[in-house]
């Protein structure tokens, strides 16, 4: 047996999966010219036309299954490539070039390398990438003409890792359900295709590991970690024990979690809390309905501005509101205006600014954008439009006090009246909330509650501001303490200002997110709860198994509890008598 | 013949899957229907055609129908555009 390897990618799909290697080697056609003399054309060509045929069959047999398995979104993208090999280059242009006299094999070959060719001139990265598919379908008609060249993934019938270079919609389309456990590939990141088709069929997947369809065989035992980004090809006896463990829990708990979907986020004693989720682009929103989350309490929009060289704009703002709002209808989806620092604005060609010596205490969020109103409302606009199409709010990031969350409602409604007066709908009753993260705002939540209509404590930064830590600077981490009594004052502080004022108090940072605090949390009167969509299952589950009343004790007695050490203690012993 | 300019607006861009629905619905009618996006022309029932072109928010480009039922394929693939490619 040959030596462990490990490698390291990027976590696309979490999960374990253990298995054989399948590999789906590249395919590589040798195709060589073949002079057809006239008498012979007609047969040729009717030789193509029926590769085409039954290429025409093997999308036509598999597109209502691919409906059923992934959903309309891929049959749509399965109905694009039957339009591509619909498309007159197949059906004409090869054709012709048969009838010059060649083989079918090698008119479709210069045919396609001419498509291609053209596509490689195109400026925009997505329509220039679009080769790949056409390339997909070429090879499809091509496999028809020369016969099966390549291991395909309806071969498998038995349960395997699969590892490729690339997974493309058409490979997708011959999946027998239940063989495949997991991806392995060497191109594409987070959002790949391949990311996402694993994500959708909820498969684990580790991608963007550059070359290791060259160093793994088919049959050596595979142990791929979709957590942590990990593939281990031929591991020890050990590793192997410890992974199976590992696989058996989780499945166990997804088990239990899926039939929390529909449930309730509601205590023993019958109190209901909103659970919603965070996220960091549209295409996360359908993970929030998986995992069952009621809306999105904190939709970044700092994606907008990365991997590119200018500014996005008002429409691009505006397509990406309007799909998160219409696909998360019912719910309430949270907006929270862009929180970038001025280095980046500078980057994308917007207004000039040096960099700062301590950007996380400088020209970033709010700050930013009441200092530029014309950026500001590029983005104001655009989320006012959107919010005519499903139920969206909206929050300021980094506010530190009431004055700027004033000034920004101004530059709010001067974009309103804009609206109205071009007939522009929006809603009018746009909620507008204010981020809770800097301590003078929590030292002055009640003034500010009473402008807002709703308050998000954000604990990440709240908690680094208030401790005076740096949370990813190793030598001081460890006293980066969401149990410290400081914050655990300014929570409840900030959760009474809200209830003062009538308004709801919700949190959207990584405190939200943990267990641990959740009854510490609704025992101080927190609303609503934003976390991470997978975490929103086991945020469920424990409040599900809390008394309101209970928590409501516990907090009340770790507030008046001397010592951090204690209050870690309480907890303890708190959830050891709650189970 | 007939033609109209149009923008696209309300999505993205021309990309694999309102192309497809684009081409689909064109390839129904008898006309004869182009394309024109700068000095491209390409055939609107081609979908490598659409692709090539590169179309992306807030790009002009101009339909072009000729035949026997070019009034009624404007109509369609106009209305189509501006339910953002969505099916009916």
């Amino acid at each position: 047996m040959s030596e462990t390897r490990m490698f390291t990618g990027i976590a696309a799909a979490p999960g374990i999966a253990i298995g054989e290697a399948f590999l789906l080697d590249e395919e590589d056609f040798c195709v060589v010219e073949v002079k057809i003399p006239e008498t012979e054309i007609k047969k040729e060509i009717s030789r193509y036309k029926e590769a085409l045929n039954k290429t025409h069959q093997e999308m036509e047999a598999t597109r209502n299954k691919i409906d059923s398995l992934l959903g309309k979104e891929y049959g749509r993208l399965a109905e694009a490539y039957q339009v591509i090999l619909d498309d007159p280059i197949f059906n004409r242009d090869v054709i012709k070039k048969i009838s010059s006299g060649v083989n079918a094999e090698y008119a479709l070959y210069r045919i396609m390398e001419q498509v291609v060719k053209s596509f490689d001139l195109i400026e925009d990265e997505y329509f220039r990438e679009r080769k790949h598919d056409i390339q997909d379908v070429g090879k499809r008609i091509m496999r028809h003409l020369i016969g099966p060249m390549r291991h395909s993934l309806a071969e498998i019938n038995k349960p395997v890792v699969v590892v490729a270079r690339n997974i493309t919609p058409a490979d997708t389309l011959t999946i027998h359900e239940g063989t495949i456990q997991g991806f392995v590939t060497d191109m594409g990141g987070k959002t790949s295709h391949a990311a996402i088709l694993s994500q959708t069929l909820g498969i684990p997947a580790v991608v963007g590991l550059r070359n290791i369809t060259a160093t793994v065989k088919s049959g050596e035992m595979i142990i791929l970690d979709g957590n942590q980004g990990i593939v281990i090809v031929n591991p020890s006896q050990e590793v192997l024990l410890n992974y199976q463990r590992e696989k058996e829990i989780e499945l166990k708990t997804s088990q239990e979690l899926e039939k929390l979907r529909d449930l309730p986020a509601q205590t023993r004693d019958g109190t209901r809390f909103i659970l919603a989720a965070n996220i960091d682009n549209p295409q996360e929103a359908k993970l929030v309905l998986r995992y069952g989350g009621e809306g999105i309490g904190l939709y970044r929009t700092e994606f907008l501005y990365f991997n590119r060289t200018d500014l996005p704009s008002e429409n691009e703002h505006y397509e990406n509101y309007r799909q998160v709002a219409r696909k998360m209808l019912p719910y309430r989806v949270i907006v929270r205006t862009v929180d970038i620092g001025g280095d980046k604005i500078a980057s994308l060609g917007g207004m000039d600014l040096p960099p700062e010596r301590n950007p996380f205490m400088g020209l970033r969020g709010i700050r930013l954008c009441l200092r530029y109103p014309e950026f500001f409302k590029v983005q104001l606009r655009a989320i006012l439009r959107a919010s005519a199409e499903g139920r969206l709010g909206i929050m300021y990031p980094m506010i530190s006090g009431v004055e700027e969350f004033l000034a920004a409602n101004r530059i709010l409604a001067e974009v309103k009246e804009e609206l109205r007066q071009r007939k522009i709908p929006f809603d009018e009753n746009i909620p507008v909330g204010a981020m809770i993260e800097v301590p003078s705002a929590a030292m002055t939540a009640d003034i500010i509650a009473r402008q807002a209509d709703f308050l998000s404590i954000g604990t990440n930064d709240l908690i680094q501001y208030t401790l005076a830590v740096d949370r990813v600077n190793e030598n001081v981490a460890d006293i980066y303490e969401p149990l410290h009594i400081s914050i655990l004052r300014l929570l409840k502080k900030i959760i009474d200002a809200g209830h003062n004022a009538g308004k709801k108090v919700t949190m959207c940072g990584e405190m939200a997110a943990d267990p641990n605090f959740t009854a510490v949390l609704i025992g101080l009167g927190l609303d609503e709860f934003s976390v991470s969509p997978p975490a929103v299952p086991k945020i469920k589950r424990t409040i599900r198994s809390l008394e309101l009343v209970e928590a409501q004790k516990l907090a009340e007695e770790i507030f008046n509890a001397p010592s951090r050490d204690i209050i870690i203690q309480q907890i303890k012993q708190f959830h050891i008598r709650q189970t | 013949m007939i033609e109209k300019e149009v923008v696209l607006r309300g999505i993205d861009g021309l990309h694999l899957r309102p192309a497809g629905v684009f081409v689909r619905l064109a390839a129904g009618f008898k006309s004869e229907i182009k394309i024109l996006c700068g000095d491209q022309l390409v055939d609107g029932k081609s979908m490598l055609g659409l692709l090539t072109l590169g179309i992306t928010s807030g790009t002009k480009f101009k339909l072009i129908i000729s035949g026997e039922d070019e009034e009624q394929a404007m109509e369609t693939l106009i209305k189509l555009i501006e339910r953002n490619f969505e099916n009916e």
